[in-house]
């Protein structure tokens, strides 16, 4: 008994000191409610907006790339829309589409112009209710260099070009563009569309004494045989020089100084016994290139022709002036897009799968015939690498449902 | 949440592409373990309402007109190879494969006319692309949705396959 009394002093003595230790922190205050977070006006060259196209009423999704925070997100109207960012990456422009009634109703299509700091909208210009919709929605969108005329691609299945004014948040006017489509900005007032024929059919824009704004349109020559080679939609530029992969492997190196875009340079990723390999080129978003030092990134796998858009298992680093290639990066995780910083020290961002279930797991299931659908098993991530030294810096997750375009401010 | 019965459903079928389901499972397998490929084993079907012209289960992805597919099939939605799931319209305009019938040893047109008006019906994904080419060859790529050109607009909801005639 004595032993026990003596026990219970001591853990009462113990429970006190505790008591009025804690006794002694101040009360926290009381926290305003009511707060909302504000962005920089600028978004941060390391962030990057990831479209969530995994749900039919489709989101970006914005990340720091340095911490693999989230930082904030747009709801972009029925399936994933055409997106960009403003070249002083203070505005985010998104094509979207809404139902009154859900799937259903009246449709509305609109330009949103985003604040980059509250990512709400600055502006909504209606636009004609034609977009394009397609798995990827790449190069569906694209403003001038002045960001004064954003163009939109029409299909239904007719093919138009919307051009609408940012200036004035007007329709400028709708152009027929039989055969034409993808936009590719080239210049303070140009876009070029991509036609089936292998050729450019070009847009460029004047503004006249009165204020009007005047459209030219041109054609070009074809730079790339679409029964021979196709060239992937999925292009990148440097100044006035676009760069286009081939189903085989070849980049076409495209001069877009003026309206007459041609085709400047043509060479090849890969050697011929990669060819003979079949390495090409990957994915959804399978080219990416960094301005100021002129270095190519493609998204590259092993498989045939058709499996062009099939996930990346390496990034091949290029010097797209002396066409050499210099690095080849081992991905973390089957990877579908890529997106490079366009600051100093750039980073690289690869969309790809990872999986939630043990490897031993998936061979198991996979002996028996009773994996069912790979994608039970996959988890949507973003993987950041060093993009000059192709360092994996971390993997982001909980990146949406289907992450399948990067968009860099 | 819609989750997996969305637009990823038909997007995860183009990561499925190659020559078949099987063949993708096994490279991202390997790419997901670095082991050799997986040797995963094709799952048992029943052969259901199948004829000696026409052989397969068309709820499969493997049944023959499905060769260059990109969608949910209509055969587990609702609707029937060749008809829309109840509610929904066809679009009149689509894309076409060239798909090798293994009853009767001919190449047929196949119409992937896509029936539109309600969300995605997120069963029976099935990617097989056989001959895709990008989006600028319309008639020739399956990454468009082709709902654009019906009554019920851009709403998709689920993928058809009816022959057109023999190819020549």
């Amino acid at each position: 008994m004595k032993l026990n009394q003596r026990y219970s002093a001591i853990v009462a003595a113990f429970v006190l000191a505790l008591v009025s230790g804690q006794g002694a922190l101040a009360d926290l205050p009381p926290e305003d409610i009511g707060v909302s977070e504000v962005l920089p006006d600028e978004t941060p060259m390391h962030w990057v907006w990831v479209v969530d196209a995994g749900t039919s009423f489709s989101r970006a999704l914005l990340f720091d790339g340095d911490t693999g925070e989230m930082k904030g997100q747009l709801d972009t109207g029925y399936w994933s829309p055409g997106m960009t960012v403003s070249g002083d990456r203070k505005s985010i422009l998104v094509n979207e589409t809404y139902f009154s009634h859900g799937s259903r109703g009246p449709r509305e299509d609109i330009v949103a112009v985003y604040d980059a700091s509250t990512l709400t909208p600055r502006l909504e210009i209606p636009v004609p209710p034609r977009r394009m919709v397609a798995l990827t929605m790449q190069h569906m969108i694209g403003t001038t260099d002045d960001q004064r005329i954003l163009g939109i691609t029409n299909f239904t299945p007719m093919r138009t070009l919307s051009l609408v004014d940012l200036n004035t948040g007007t329709l400028l006017s709708e152009e027929d563009t039989p055969g034409c489509g993808q936009i590719y900005p080239a210049g303070d007032n140009r876009l070029m569309t991509l036609c089936g024929d292998g050729s450019f059919l070009t847009f460029t824009m004047r503004q006249e004494e009165d204020g009007q704004v005047a459209i030219h349109r041109s054609g070009s020559q074809a730079f790339f045989d679409p029964d021979e080679d196709p060239v992937i939609i999925s292009a990148a530029r440097r100044g006035n020089r676009w760069f286009f992969a081939s189903f085989n492997g070849y980049i076409h190196e495209v001069d877009a100084a003026t309206d007459q875009p041609m085709l400047a340079e043509k060479w090849s990723l890969l050697t011929d016994k990669e060819r003979r390999k079949e390495w090409r080129t990957s994915g959804y978003q399978s080219l990416a290139l960094h301005e100021p030092s002129g270095l190519l990134y493609a998204l590259m796998h092993r498989g045939a022709e058709e499996t062009y858009e099939e996930p990346g298992e390496e990034v091949w680093i290029y010097d797209s002036e002396t066409k050499a290639r210099l690095i080849k990066v081992e991905l973390e995780h089957p990877t579908v897009s890529i997106a490079v910083s366009r600051d100093a020290e750039p980073l690289l961002f690869a969309s790809g799968f990872k999986t939630i279930v043990p490897t031993w797991m998936l061979f198991t299931l996979g002996i028996t015939g009773q994996l069912g659908d790979i994608f039970t098993y996959l988890a949507p991530v973003v993987d950041v690498y060093d993009a000059r030294t192709g360092k994996h810096l971390r993997t982001i997750e909980g990146t949406g449902t289907f992450p399948i375009e990067l968009h860099v401010p | 949440m819609a989750s997996f019965d969305t637009l990823l459903e038909r997007t995860t079928r183009k990561l499925a592409r190659k020559t078949s389901r099987r063949g993708f499972l096994a490279r991202l397998g390997v790419a997901l373990t670095g082991a050799a490929a997986l040797p995963l084993l094709p799952v048992m079907r029943q052969i259901a309402l199948a004829s000696e012209n026409d052989p397969g289960d068309p709820k499969s992805c493997e049944y023959w007109r499905y060769c260059a597919i990109d969608g949910f099939l209509c055969t587990c939605c609702g609707g029937t190879k060749t008809s829309c799931p109840p509610g929904t319209v066809m679009s009149p305009i689509t894309w076409v494969g060239t798909c090798h019938n293994p009853g009767d040893g001919k190449d047929y047109i196949i119409s992937y006319n896509d029936c539109c008006g309600k969300t995605y019906c997120g069963r029976c994904q099935c990617m097989r692309d056989e001959g895709d080419r990008p989006i600028y060859d319309p008639a020739n790529s399956n990454n468009i949705n082709w709902c654009a050109g019906s009554d019920a607009d851009i709403v998709y909801n689920c993928s058809t396959a009816i022959i057109v005639g023999v190819a020549d």
